[in-house]
């Protein structure tokens, strides 16, 4: 019995062997010692293709790999491959840009054609890029080529010269350069993309880099490795000898792997920050990201009285849900724009403080929803759907307004957690009644959150319709007087604020963790969210 | 001689055919036989008080409390099993974890129990249909049913949840739709097997009609088996569910079920790991007694095992 | 023989058949879902929305333009991962899940059997109780809490284990020991009583008396009958096993099949939903078939009667 036994657990122990040897052995040794940074990605990158990188992670990789006319970096907008400030016409409508001496990763210099078929590309409605916005909002004739109506020629970006880019606007746009920071508006070498077709940038070996890092190896779904572009232009600026990013969708493995050593970086959430806060080895910021929730008296009747819409506003405890679950420094939002935005010359939230309405008041959303009732002629409110998206704290924010709402207003809430696919599909078609809406501007500026709101922009979800906002907002945007144009948009938010179709929730604050060897590593609210391309390590780990 | 035999020492018994006649074991029915082999077996028998006591729990236990499952408490959030009246706790949310277990035991028995008797009702009578007429009819019966077990039932669960809403409802449809093959296949084998017993054959001769004979005399026959997959099939609806609500595919808040309860657990398991422990525990007796339960059930139903 | 063989290959076709049908037909009846193969617009270009969703041919012409599709082995792009094919998504990540699921198998069964063989002959001794709260664990603890477990205590707390991915054989233990203890457990029973039940037998009486030892004559008698079985049910342990991965992957982080699966849900990418359905659908039939057709060269009663119950 115990021969047969031992022949069972020799092939066991044979089988097992054969496995380890299938198994890639890999992210083993390092030669000498080498400064090798480990920071993880929350999932696999969708796109690394500048004209089709949507989300925070293509983004970020898409920052090391590729550089614009300028980078985003420790708080500035510093110089990329444009050399100096751009030349600005009297009107502000042409923009011309110099660029540097710089060479792509395969020895091709960077010329002003790579960006004009670059931005182009962008627009091209063949393209289809989730971030076409950007650039049709902004220069001349790109939103008439984007919709077919108009055809590349007549959009306003042109090589003047292998070393200069002129580009003309739509209407004059102070902040038009943290605009094109924007990694979308990388360059992008024609050739290569002809030869690859659909398949660029979907592997190392389809694309060529002008940024700081080179790609070295992307296993899907696994992990990515970096190494520095010995091209990039200011090589010296990049101080660390490799990056690994391994992929980990679960947050808490990142935290794990944080503790074990295997990662120098990670995010914290809930538990964890309170818990590293604790131990002093939290730190916050602000992310630039606001959570509203967006009220649509299209599908939901009560929600046309605004009585009702103020009801709901005072009827969420955001303190409570902030310090009592979600655990990181975020600030209860009284009103609309994000306190990481720039105003005149500090944040516009310093210049222009804002509270306008209370952050929890159970007894005046009570008075506000009788009144709403009577005025409506009903006795109770309706079932209401709140969809959320599906991930981070969305879920457990969900079920506590789904109380608040039940203890103070005596409504129902039913969950309905979408997925990015359907939330898309709802931006397009309306097909919400109420809606977790985590956002983040576009650029530094209040008029990214301010002109979303104007009547008829696609991106009004609520379908605001105030004349007196439109007005304020459109000539905030066609002046250049930055107090004048802080002021107007400052009477806006009041507005907005009065009306209540977009009920602030809080101004969100990220938690990370990062190990002390590390210097030079900037979480960001804007492109890139993880500013890891200068970063430097004390000493070479072993 | 003194110590031997002889045949006068003998004498004969003789042949009384009545006491070949004579049975020595009582008569007692099917059930109260079952019943005694399962009063004898240990296992099953503390299953069954478990089960019980759990059943009994999930029926009241909600009330002993006075915190509402869904009742949110932010100043309370995550305290730990029996501070503050709150028996096993609160969750993230400051949820009474006492009132949601048992509440969550309820979604989870119940679908279970639904899912059990669609099982049956469907499996039964699809099964004892073919089984009893046998040949092409039975032929082509089972081969759908083959057709449909080969496809992982998980699969065409998540798909069909998908496509419906997420909701106690649509997971027992799901569930119903992919558990009454096997009950069928069950049925089937049992009743092919039965209907060549002699009792069938005498009720044929005397006229009985095929229904009479599946109700009356079949049907009656495969219970044993029946129940026995009905106790495990609880179990395993549980267990569905369970990872069905760790995908995100699960009954909605604020309502509790016994995976969304280990899913949350899990989540928070290396701060507060009671919030895991006590539904796991809960949950793995639960299912590790209907096991036992059907184990013992098996053995005691069946007539040919004698203790 | 050859007639079962035949017989056996027309039911799996069928089967697939039937597995293509019930998905197609599952995914149009998602309301207000276009199913289509191309990816979605951005907001900007509404106007060319409805030119891009071809979804003004009736069903049936969709249905045969999908079947063909399908056959030519064209399985759609990702609509999460735009640049990714179906295809090229499965052919990558399934070697992690297969590795994962051998691994998981073989531990399973065969320390299952070792198990449950060990704990009959020291039956009410220590090992046999050893062995029942291992069994106990392994079938009434979902493998996702198991996973939990393991990966917190082992992994996290005490370091013994590494917490995540798949780069190193090391990696892979803790993820085996959760997706096999299932097994284990239900092996290790099933062994048990069996091995008790056959040690009381007559038979057994009389080869000790022949002088066999215990031990040789459970290995010669037990683990012989024992194979067949375990053939049989290999078909619904894959099954066990390849659900076991949708949650197990994305605990510990592996890239496998599984964890796309599970992602494809949640983000309702419909063609990797499908095209993974499928192939875990064709996996597992094919599997069955192999086993059936194995189990009909071993099996001699098959050569008369067919394992359906029918005459041949």
């Amino acid at each position: 019995m115990y021969r047969k036994l031992l022949t069972f657990t020799m092939i066991f122990i044979m089988i097992i062997v054969l496995f380890a040897g299938c198994t890639s052995e890999s992210g083993g040794q390092l030669e000498e010692a080498e400064k090798v940074l480990k920071i993880a990605q929350g999932s696999e990158p969708p796109a690394v293709d500048p004209a089709r990188a949507n989300d925070n992670i293509s983004l970020q990789i898409g920052q090391a790999l590729f550089e614009g006319l300028y980078r985003y970096h420790n708080g500035e907008f510093i110089e990329g491959m444009a050399e100096g400030e751009p030349e600005i016409s009297e009107d502000g409508l042409v923009w011309t840009f110099h660029l540097r001496d710089a060479k792509w990763s395969d020895g091709e210099p960077v010329t002003a054609h790579d960006f004009e078929y670059a931005w182009k590309r962008l627009a091209d409605p063949e393209t289809a890029s989730g971030s076409a916005y950007k650039i049709t909002d902004f220069v001349k004739g790109a939103m008439e080529f984007n919709q077919g109506s108009g055809s590349s020629e007549d959009v306003g970006v042109r090589a003047v010269n292998d070393k200069t880019l002129e580009v003309t606007l739509v209407s004059s746009t102070p902040y038009f350069k943290e605009i094109i920071s924007f990694g979308a508006f990388s360059p992008v070498r024609e050739d290569i993309v002809k030869e690859y077709g659909e398949a660029f940038a979907a592997n190392p070996e389809n694309m060529v880099y002008n940024g700081p890092w080179a790609l070295t190896k992307w296993e899907h779904d696994v992990e990515l490795e970096f190494e520095p572009n010995e091209n990039y232009w200011n090589r010296e600026a990049v101080k660390l000898d490799r990056v690994i990013s391994p992929i980990i969708s679960d947050y808490a493995t990142q935290v794990n792997m944080f503790e074990t050593g295997d990662l120098h970086m990670t995010i914290l959430m809930g538990e964890f920050a309170a818990q590293y806060d604790e131990e002093g080895k939290a730190e916050f910021f602000e992310d630039g990201l606001s959570i509203n929730l967006l009220l649509n008296r299209e599908t939901y009747e009560p929600f046309a009285n605004e009585n009702i819409r103020k009801a709901f506003a005072l009827a969420i405890d955001r303190e409570s849900f902030i310090t009592n679950i979600y655990k990181l420094p975020a600030i209860p939002a009284t009103n609309l724009i994000n306190p990481a935005i720039k105003g005149v010359e500090k944040t516009f939230r310093d210049e222009f403080p804002g509270d306008y309405f209370p952050a929890f008041d159970s007894e005046k959303a009570k008075e506000l929803l009788q009144k709403g009732l009577d005025e409506l002629g009903i006795d109770s409110l309706p079932d209401l759907e709140l969809m959320f998206l599906d991930g981070g704290a969305s879920p457990i924010f969900a079920e506590f307004l789904q109380e608040n709402f039940r203890k103070t207003l005596e409504v129902e809430a039913v969950l309905t957690p979408i997925s990015l696919e359907k939330r898309i599909e709802i931006s397009m078609n309306g097909d919400y009644q109420t809606l977790i809406n985590p956002t983040g501007p576009d650029f530094n500026d209040p008029m990214s959150t301010m002109e979303t709101w104007i009547t008829g922009n696609p991106y009004n979800e609520v379908k605001y319709e105030n004349e007196d906002y439109d007005t304020l907002v459109k000539e905030a945007k066609g002046i250049d007087d930055t107090k004048k144009r802080m002021e107007l948009m400052a009477q806006a938010e009041e507005l907005i604020m009065e009306d209540m179709y977009v009920v602030p929730i809080m101004h969100n604050v990220s938690g990370y963790a990062i190990s002390d060897n590390v210097s030079n590593l900037y979480p960001t609210a804007w492109c890139p969210d993880i500013d890891w391309m200068f970063a430097d390590m004390e000493e070479a780990e072993q | 001689m003194k110590g031997e035999m002889t045949k006068q020492d003998f004498q004969p018994i003789g042949k009384d055919k009545r006491v070949n006649q004579d049975i020595f074991r009582p008569t007692i029915s099917y059930w109260a036989d079952a019943w005694i082999k399962i009063k004898n077996n240990k296992m099953a028998l503390i299953s069954l008080i478990i089960l019980t006591l759990i059943i009994i729990m999930i029926i009241f236990g909600p009330y002993i409390v006075p915190y509402k499952y869904y009742e949110q408490d932010y100043d309370n959030t995550n305290i730990s099993p029996g501070e503050q009246g709150h028996i096993f706790g609160t969750d993230s949310l400051g949820r009474d974890l006492f009132s949601r277990l048992w509440i969550g035991g309820r979604v989870s028995i119940i679908i279970g129990i639904i899912v059990a008797l669609l099982s049956m009702a469907i499996g039964v009578i699809y099964g004892g249909v073919a089984g009893y007429f046998g040949g092409r009819i039975d032929n082509i019966m089972m081969r759908f049913v083959d057709v449909m077990l080969t496809i992982p039932g998980l699969l065409i669960n998540i798909m069909l949840l998908i496509v419906l809403e997420p909701g106690i409802t649509t997971i027992i449809i799901a569930f119903g739709i992919t558990g009454w093959l096997s009950m069928a296949r069950l049925v089937r084998g049992q009743v092919l097997q039965l209907k060549e017993q002699e009792y069938v054959l005498a009720a044929r001769i005397l006229g009985a009609s095929n229904r009479r004979i599946i109700i009356k005399h079949l049907i009656p026959n495969t219970m044993g088996p029946i129940i026995v997959e009905m106790t495990l099939v609880i179990p395993s609806a549980i267990f569905g569910e369970a990872f069905l609500s760790y995908i995100g595919l699960g009954v909605r808040p604020p309502m509790a079920s016994w995976g969304i309860l280990a899913s949350e657990g899990i989540k928070v398991m290396r701060f507060f790991p009671y919030q895991l422990i006590i539904p796991g525990i809960i949950i793995s007796l639960t299912i590790l007694s209907f096991n036992l339960l059907g184990d013992g059930l098996r053995d005691a139903l069946d007539p040919r095992h004698r203790i | 023989m050859y007639k079962y063989i035949l017989k056996r290959i027309g039911t799996s076709i069928i089967t697939i058949w039937v597995l293509i049908t019930i998905t197609f037909l599952l995914m149009n009846a998602i309301p207000g879902e276009p199913f289509s193969d191309q990816r979605k617009l951005p907001p900007q270009v509404l106007e060319n929305l409805n030119e891009y969703y071809g979804l003004d041919k009736p069903l049936i012409i969709q249905y045969f333009k999908h079947m063909g599709n399908i056959l030519k082995g064209d399985l759609g792009y990702s609509l999460t991962y735009k640049t990714r094919t179906v295809n090229d998504i499965i052919a990558q990540a399934f070697p992690y899940s297969a590795q994962l699921g051998i691994q998981s198998l073989i531990f399973g069964l065969t320390l299952g059997l070792a198990l449950g063989i060990l704990a009959a002959l020291h039956h009410n001794r220590a090992l046999d109780y050893i062995t029942m709260i291992i069994a106990v664990i392994g079938v009434s603890v979902p493998n996702f809490i198991i996973g939990g477990f393991l990966q917190y205590f082992l992994g996290v707390k005490y370091q013994l284990f590494p917490v995540a991915q798949w780069k190193g054989f090391i990696y892979t233990i803790l993820p085996t020991i959760a997706l096999g203890s299932r097994i284990l457990a239900t092996q290790a029973r099933m062994m048990r009583s069996s091995t008790l039940e056959v040690l009381n037998q007559d038979y057994i009486k009389a080869a000790k008396a022949k002088g066999l030892s215990k031990t040789v004559i459970i290995g010669n008698h037990i683990i012989r009958n024992s194979i067949l079985p375990i053939i049989t049910t290999l078909g619904p342990l894959s099954a066990t096993i390849l659900t076991g991965t949708f949650v197990i992957e994305n605990i510990f982080a592996i890239p496998g099949l599984g964890r796309y699966f599970v992602q494809g849900i949640q983000d309702l990418d419909y063609p990797v939903i499908l095209g993974t359905t499928l192939f875990y659908g064709v996996f597992l039939v094919v599997l069955n078939l192999l086993v059936d057709i194995i189990y009909g060269f071993i099996d001699p009663r098959i050569k008369i009667v067919d394992l359906a119950g029918d005459r041949l």
